[in-house]
C-alpha cells in the first residue's frame, strides 16, 4: 500500500514536473519567434544591425523607425492577440464541455464583425471607433448569449452552444445585408473579416495589453473552477463550485478576451481551437496548467503566421487569418484522425 | 510517450519553420536608403493647410517631391496630373512606361508599412475608407497623409481630380485633364448621336441576379458621357450610395435598353495581352493579382495610347447570344434580339485603364460599325 501511494505521488510529481517543461519551452520558443519576426520583413537589415537598435548604437534611422515602431509592435499585438483568443477557447471548451467551443460560439467574432462592417459602411469617416465597436459588438454578444440561454435562473452548456450558434447566424444574415447594400466597401470589409495585422503599432498594442495582462490573470484564477466544470454540474456543485456565477465570470472573461483580440486584428479564425487542444495533449486538463500554455500557443502560432504572413510574398502582404485557417484545417483533421482514441476533454 | 515523440515532431517543425524564414532570402539590401532619412540638414519645408475627407487639417507640402497613392484610381489621377508617385499597389495596371519600373507596395486594402517607408514619401494620398485604420502608421512615416473619399463624388468617372489637383498643386493640370476628357465625349457622343442605340444598361454578369450600374458610379458615368441615357434612375442613388444595385428584372424589360453590357470577371481585351490577374473590382487579393502589373510589351503600349486603335475581344456572340436568348428572363429584350451585347473588358475600371481609353473602347464596344 505504501509502495503504491508513494509510486502515484512520485507519478504526480513526474506530471508537474513535465508540465512545467512544456511551459517553459514553449516560452523559450515563443521568445525565438518573437526575436526572428523583429528581425525579418519586408526590408533586409542584417542582424547586427537590428541588435545596434536595442543597445541604443544605431545611427540609422529607418531601421530604428521599422524596428521599433513597425515591427517590435505589431508582434507583440500578434502575441497579445493570440494569447487572448486561445485563453478564450481553452475557457469555453472547459465549461462548455465540448471540443468544438471557440469564441465564436459566444458570438466574438460576429458580434464583432457586425459592429465593424456597421462603422465601415456607415460611418466611413469614423473608423476610429472601430476597435471600441468591434469590442463592444463582441461583449454585448456575449452577454445576450447567456441571457438567451438561461432558463429560471440556470444556464446549461447544451442552451448556450444553441444559442450561441443562433444569434451568430442572425448576427452574420445582418452583417451579410450590410455588405450586400454597402457593396462598393467589400474590399475593405473582407480584409478585416480575414484578419490583419497590417499596420497595427504602439496605439493597438495600447489598446489590448490591459484587456491581456487582466484577462490572463483572471484566467488563471478561473482555471481551478473550469476544472470542477469538466466533473460535470451535479459534482462540481456538490464540492462548493457556484455554477451559475462561475460560468457568467468565465464567460465574460472569455468574451473580454475574445473581444478586444477581435477588436484589434479582425476575426482570425483557429487560434481559439487549435492552440487549447495542442495544449491539452500536452499538459493534460488540468485548467491551472492549460490555461497558460494555450495562452502561449496561441501567442506563438499566431506570431509565426504573422511573419509568414508579411514575409512569404514579399511585397505582398497576405492577411494572416488565411494562414492560421491553413494551419488549423489540417489540424481539425489530425484530430478527427485520432478521435478513435478519447479525446482528453471529457 | 507516444504522446511526447508527437510533440517532439511538432516541435521540431516549428523549429524548422522558424529557421526557414530566418534563412530565407535575402541579398544584402542595403540599409543605407537613397532617401534622406536623417533628422540633420532637412530644409524647412513650406507647407499649407489643406482639409481632407475625414475632416483633418493636413498641413501640405507646397511642392511635394514624393508623392504616393495608396489607391489604383488615385494613382492614375496623379499620373494624369502629370506628377509620377514613388510607388504603385499592385491594383494599378495601367500600362504607363513610367510605372512599370516603380516598386510596389502590396495590394490597395493591405499595403506594405515598410515599403512606404522605405520610400520615404512626404506626401500619402490615401482612402478615407480603407486606410483610416492605419492612419497611426501612415503618419509615422513623417509624410503628410491627407485622406480622400471617392465615394463624395457626384462624378465617378473624373472623380476627385479637383481635390487632388488642389493637394498636389496643379490646378492648371487638373482644367486641362478635364478638358481632355470632356471633348472627347463630346467627339464620340457625335458619331454614336447616328446610331439608333439611346439606352444602355451595364450589369455585372456571371449570376443571375441582376446587379446593375448606377448613373454616378464609373460605368455608369462612362454611358453618360457617351451620350446615352442608363435605365437605372438617378433617383435610385438616394436610397443607397453603392456603384451597383439589385436591379428589378421586370423594370428592365419595360423600359428595355437598346444595349446591354455585361461586365465579366476575368475577361480581358486581346491588347491586354499578357496581363492576367483577376477580374472584378473586388479581384486581385491573391499573390496572382501581382500578375497585372507584367507589361503588355513595347508594341501594345503603343496601342493603349489616347488615340491607339484596340482590338476587342470577346466571348463568342454565339455563346453569348445563347446563354440569354434562352432564358425567357432576356430574350424579349430589345438588345438581345438585335444582338446589341456586349461584355465589357475587365480592365475597364477605375486605377486600369486610362478614363480616354476607356471612353474609346466603350464607344467601339456599342457602335463597332462606326469606327
Amino acid at each position: 500500500m505504501a509502495d503504491y501511494v508513494s509510486s502515484k505521488v512520485r507519478l504526480e510529481r513526474l506530471k508537474k514536473t513535465n508540465r512545467f517543461f512544456w511551459i517553459i519551452l514553449f516560452i523559450l520558443l515563443l521568445f525565438m519567434a518573437l526575436i526572428l519576426s523583429i528581425f525579418n520583413g519586408t526590408l533586409y537589415f542584417s542582424p547586427h544591425a537590428v541588435l545596434d537598435v536595442f543597445r541604443g548604437r544605431s545611427q540609422e534611422q529607418l531601421i530604428r523607425h521599422i524596428v521599433w515602431n513597425v515591427r517590435l509592435p505589431r508582434t507583440l499585438v500578434a502575441m497579445m492577440v493570440g494569447f487572448n483568443m486561445a485563453i478564450a477557447g481553452a475557457l469555453l471548451q472547459g465549461i462548455l464541455r465540448n471540443p468544438l467551443a471557440s469564441p465564436n460560439i459566444i458570438g466574438a467574432n460576429s458580434g464583432a464583425g457586425l459592429a465593424a462592417v456597421i462603422v465601415m459602411s456607415l460611418m466611413p469617416r469614423n473608423m476610429k471607433v472601430l476597435p471600441s465597436a468591434a469590442f463592444l459588438g463582441a461583449l454585448l454578444a456575449g452577454l445576450i448569449i447567456y441571457a438567451l440561454a438561461r432558463r429560471e435562473g440556470r444556464s446549461s452548456g447544451i442552451t448556450i452552444i444553441l444559442a450561441g450558434v443562433a444569434l451568430g447566424a442572425l448576427l452574420s444574415a445582418f452583417t451579410s445585408a450590410l455588405m450586400i447594400l454597402h457593396s462598393d466597401d467589400l474590399g475593405i470589409t473582407y480584409t478585416w473579416l480575414a484578419g490583419s495585422l497590417i499596420g497595427r503599432g504602439w496605439p493597438y498594442f495600447s489598446l489590448i495589453w490591459p484587456y491581456s495582462l487582466a484577462g490572463g490573470l483572471a484566467a488563471v484564477f478561473l482555471g481551478p473552477r473550469v476544472n470542477l466544470f469538466l466533473l460535470g454540474e451535479e459534482v462540481g456543485k456538490s464540492l462548493g463550485l457556484s455554477v451559475e456565477i462561475s460560468r457568467l465570470l468565465i464567460i465574460i472573461n472569455a468574451s473580454i478576451l475574445a473581444g478586444s483580440a477581435v477588436s484589434v486584428a479582425g476575426t482570425i479564425g483557429f487560434i481559439g481551437i487549435v492552440a487549447p487542444h495542442t495544449a491539452r495533449m500536452m499538459v493534460g486538463n488540468d485548467y491551472r496548467y492549460l490555461v497558460i500554455l494555450s495562452g502561449i500557443l496561441g501567442s506563438l502560432l499566431l506570431t509565426i503566421s504573422d511573419t509568414l504572413a508579411r514575409t512569404l510574398f514579399q511585397p505582398l502582404e497576405i492577411p494572416v487569418g488565411i494562414f492560421t485557417a491553413v494551419l488549423g484545417a489540417p489540424f481539425f483533421y489530425f484530430l478527427l484522425y485520432k478521435k478513435r482514441s478519447e479525446l482528453p476533454i471529457s | 510517450m507516444n504522446k511526447k515523440k508527437v510533440f517532439l515532431a511538432v516541435l521540431l517543425m516549428f523549429v524548422l519553420c522558424i529557421a526557414a524564414i530566418g534563412c530565407g532570402k535575402k541579398q544584402d539590401d542595403a540599409v543605407y536608403s537613397e532617401n534622406d532619412f536623417s533628422d540633420a540638414g532637412d530644409e524647412q519645408v513650406k507647407v499649407r493647410l489643406l482639409k481632407d475627407d475625414l475632416e483633418r487639417e493636413v498641413e501640405v507640402p507646397v511642392q511635394p517631391q514624393r508623392v504616393l497613392a495608396l489607391n489604383s484610381a488615385m494613382m492614375e489621377m496623379v499620373f494624369e496630373l502629370g506628377v509620377i508617385p514613388v510607388g504603385k499597389v499592385s491594383e494599378y495596371i495601367v500600362p504607363r512606361p513610367e510605372a512599370q519600373d516603380l516598386p510596389g507596395i502590396s495590394f490597395e486594402n493591405s499595403p506594405n508599412i515598410e515599403m512606404i517607408n522605405k520610400l520615404a514619401p512626404d506626401l500619402i494620398i490615401a482612402h478615407a475608407s480603407n486606410h483610416s485604420q492605419i492612419q497611426d502608421s501612415l503618419e509615422a512615416t513623417g509624410a503628410a497623409v491627407f485622406y480622400i473619399d471617392p465615394g463624395k463624388a457626384e462624378d465617378q468617372l473624373i472623380g476627385r481630380i479637383d481635390l487632388v489637383s488642389e493637394v498636389l498643386g496643379c490646378k492648371a493640370e487638373a482644367d486641362v485633364c478635364v478638358q481632355r476628357i470632356r471633348e472627347k465625349a463630346e467627339s464620340l457622343q457625335k458619331i454614336l448621336a447616328g446610331s439608333p442605340i439611346k439606352t444602355a444598361l451595364l450589369i455585372q454578369g456571371g449570376s443571375q441576379s441582376v446587379r446593375a450600374a448606377q448613373t454616378f458610379c464609373f460605368w455608369g458615368r462612362l454611358l453618360s458621357f457617351l451620350g446615352l441615357e442608363n435605365i437605372v434612375p438617378e433617383e435610385v442613388a438616394k436610397t443607397t450610395k453603392a456603384g451597383f444595385v439589385n436591379f428589378d428584372i421586370e423594370t428592365v424589360i419595360q423600359k428595355d435598353p437598346d444595349v446591354l453590357l455585361i461586365l465579366q470577371p476575368g475577361f480581358r481585351s486581346a491588347s491586354e495581352g499578357g496581363q492576367g490577374g483577376n477580374g472584378g473590382k473586388q479581384g486581385g487579393q491573391g499573390p496572382q493579382g501581382n500578375g497585372g502589373n507584367k507589361p503588355g510589351g513595347e508594341g501594345q503600349q503603343g496601342k493603349t495610347g489616347g488615340e491607339g486603335q484596340q482590338e476587342l475581344k470577346s466571348i463568342s456572340p454565339e455563346e453569348l447570344l445563347a446563354m440569354y436568348q434562352d432564358d425567357p428572363m432576356w430574350k424579349q429584350l430589345s438588345a438581345v434580339k438585335n444582338g446589341h451585347i456586349y461584355i465589357v473588358p475587365d480592365n475597364v475600371s477605375p486605377g486600369r485603364i486610362r478614363i480616354l481609353d476607356a471612353l474609346d473602347v466603350m464607344a467601339k464596344l456599342i457602335v463597332p460599325e462606326a469606327f
